[in-house]
């Protein structure tokens, strides 16, 4: 077992006196997960920032005399049934991918981090009646709970993003609740009390900054959930509505000419799991940087 | 084991209460005005629309209809569906078979890909074997669903023509073929995850020093792996694959979608379509309820493997 450890386990450098950050880049660069979901992702934001440059047609743009043509070299991935070109609806259907999913990180984040703090910091009734309110909603899929919301308020990206953001709450608070017993616990947050330090101060200055490892390492991973959730409403029609650019709604059309054109769900689909699949082995590659214990497994 | 049972059926209770209170004010957030809706279009005489109020409590106020509707869900009664005119009991009651048989199959079918699997990387860990169940895992868990099903579909129903693309079947044989393709792709995603954990837990247990002192007996390998790891990971694979078997509740719906399946999630899916709320809430709070039942039924398998739980000793 050390051998299969001293195996997989990259060597450490030589010299001793790396900080901190140089040694979580050493590691990051040595990690294939990490490095090759990095990858992915940034390719990603590039395809967000440069859809317009590098789109060959403008997404929306369509032509019915060229509805459903197949690959060819005017049109690389073909056209839909509106004649619109797949491929710059691929680029530019990134945008409501991840910007979405950030929305919902986003959200859960704003909320998660503070309640997670306060739950652990305050302990007592307060602590025991938020775990348990969120031990019941993190029994729940997220998306069961989306479909009342959408019921409610009506389809959109926006409102699918907010209403998952807040059920995704409990994903981030439970893990800075997880950190901040740790840190609360230790000889310098009692010290910084003892020398009378305002609670505020403590929480900002000393536990804040330990959360920033592990809520990287559930960003990432829960950015893949959300982008996986958003797919889902969308491919139900109750996401991001036509003609927005949108690879669940491109997933959904595609179904329905699946027997005549099956590139259209085919090339949406792909994007879906390699966009998941980047963030997924980003979080992966994270958290064995971050926690190399995790590595040995 | 009783009083285990009994402890977390209580517990039943309170989770229940924040469901419904949820779903509840969720749907009644709704903009405009529910009996307006109801009637399905806005030339609608005060007369009618005062009898749907008062027919629907609209005219109550939203606690008072809030206490109405659990005191209705108690009895079970989930109330009437206002675009198909008919009772959300019966509706859930004709689309759950399809949806058990689906989540059914997708979990059997996971198990038997996710368990060989997952030992299989564990006992062969860092070979390519290793290697392919990883990639297994981490591509199946981030495929959608959905676009499993479609590949599915591309490659078994058109290309090869081996099986049908769409429709439950008409019962026996004719349903398991049916049901073959939704559970597999369903499945997949679920062994994703299963896989994941069970080779986690295979590598935890194989490392531990009564491993060790069982090959030194001299045991088989055979039997150091199924009678003494395997059994000892059980605990872990239990708790994911049982929250999982929840978790294909609500995977149905989109793979009910794809195969054309009409079952619950379909109906759920139609009913948020056309804002038919008591569906909504309906079908909801059944599956949330099936979602905790399923819990449960988790918490007594630790029982029946690990005696700790059993005995009050552990978790």
């Amino acid at each position: 077992m050390e051998a299969d450890v001293a195996l997989t386990l990259p060597t450490l450098p030589e010299q001793t006196s790396h900080s901190s950050a140089s040694m979580f880049f050493w590691r990051l660069r040595h990690n294939p997960k990490a490095m090759i979901g990095l990858a992915i992702v940034l390719l990603l934001l590039l395809l967000i920032l440069l859809a317009p440059v590098i789109s060959p047609y403008d997404p929306n743009d369509g032509d019915l005399k060229q509805s459903l043509v197949p690959p060819s070299p005017a049109h690389l991935l073909g056209t839909d049934k509106n004649g619109r070109d797949i491929l710059s609806r691929l680029i530019f259907g990134a945008r409501s991918a991840v910007g979405g999913a950030l929305l919902v990180v986003l959200i859960s984040e704003v909320i998660g981090v503070p309640i997670g703090i306060w739950a652990a910091y305050r302990g007592g009734w307060v602590d025991e009646l938020i775990t348990r309110i969120w031990d019941m909603l993190l029994a729940f899929p997220p998306l069961l709970l989306a479909f009342a919301v959408v019921a409610a308020f009506g389809p959109g990206l926006e409102k699918s993003a907010i209403a998952l953001g807040i059920l995704y709450v409990p994903f981030i608070a439970r893990v800075v609740r997880g950190v901040t017993l740790v840190q609360k616990e230790l000889t310098y947050t009692e010290a910084a009390k003892a020398m009378g330090y305002p609670s505020s101060r403590i929480v900002f200055r000393h536990i804040l900054p330990n959360c920033v490892s592990p809520v990287i390492v559930v960003t990432t991973l829960d950015i893949a959930y959300a982008m996986l959730d958003l797919a889902a409403l969308s491919f139900l029609g109750l996401g991001v509505q036509p003609p927005t650019a949108d690879w669940g709604t491109m997933l959904s059309e595609g179904q329905l000419v699946l027997l005549t054109s099956p590139w259209l769900a085919v090339s949406a689909g792909f994007a879906i799991l390699v966009a998941v699949l980047g963030f997924n082995l980003l979080g992966d590659g994270l958290r064995d940087v971050l926690d190399p214990r995790q590595a040995q497994r | 084991m009783a009083r285990l049972i009994a402890t977390r059926l209580l517990t039943l209770i309170p989770m229940m209460l924040i469901i419904t209170t949820i779903v509840f004010f969720l749907v009644h957030m709704i903009p405009g005005d529910p009996a307006r809706l109801m009637a399905g279009g806005t030339r609608v005489s005060p007369a009618n629309l005062a009898k749907i109020r008062e027919t629907y409590n609209l005219d109550k106020p939203v606690v008072t209809q809030y206490g109405l509707w659990l005191s209705d869900l108690a009895k079970g009664d989930l109330g009437r569906s206002f675009r198909q005119r008919r009772e959300v009991t019966d509706l859930i009651v004709e689309r759950l078979p399809v949806t058990v048989k689906l989540a059914s199959f997708s979990f059997l079918l996971s198990l038997a890909i996710a368990i060989p699997l997952g030992i299989l990387a564990a006992v062969k860990r860092n070979t390519w074997i290793d290697l392919v169940a990883t990639a297994f895992a981490l591509v199946g868990a981030s495929s959608p669903v959905f676009f499993t099903g479609i590949l599915m579909i591309l490659l078994f129903s058109f290309k090869l023509q081996w099986l049908p693309s769409i429709g439950p079947g008409e019962g026996g044989w004719d349903t398991v073929v049916h049901l073959f393709l939704p559970s597999l792709a369903l499945g997949i995603s679920l062994a994703a995850i299963t896989t994941r954990i069970t080779r986690s837990a295979m590598v935890e247990a194989l490392t531990q020093d009564y491993i060790e002192t069982a090959r030194a007996k001299g045991l088989s390998s055979r039997s150091v792996v199924f009678k003494h790891a395997f059994r000892n990971a059980l605990v872990p694979i239990v708790t994911v694959a049982g929250l999982q078997f929840g978790f294909l509740l609500v995977g149905s719906v989109l793979v009910e979608q794809v195969f054309g399946l009409g079952g619950l999630g379909s109906l759920l899916i139609e009913a948020v379509q056309v804002r038919d709320y008591p569906v909504v809430q309906g079908a909801t709070v059944f599956i949330a309820a099936l979602f905790i039942l399923i819990n449960l039924a988790v918490d007594v398998a630790y029982g029946v493997i690990d005696p700790r739980v059993r005995y009050g000793g552990g978790a």
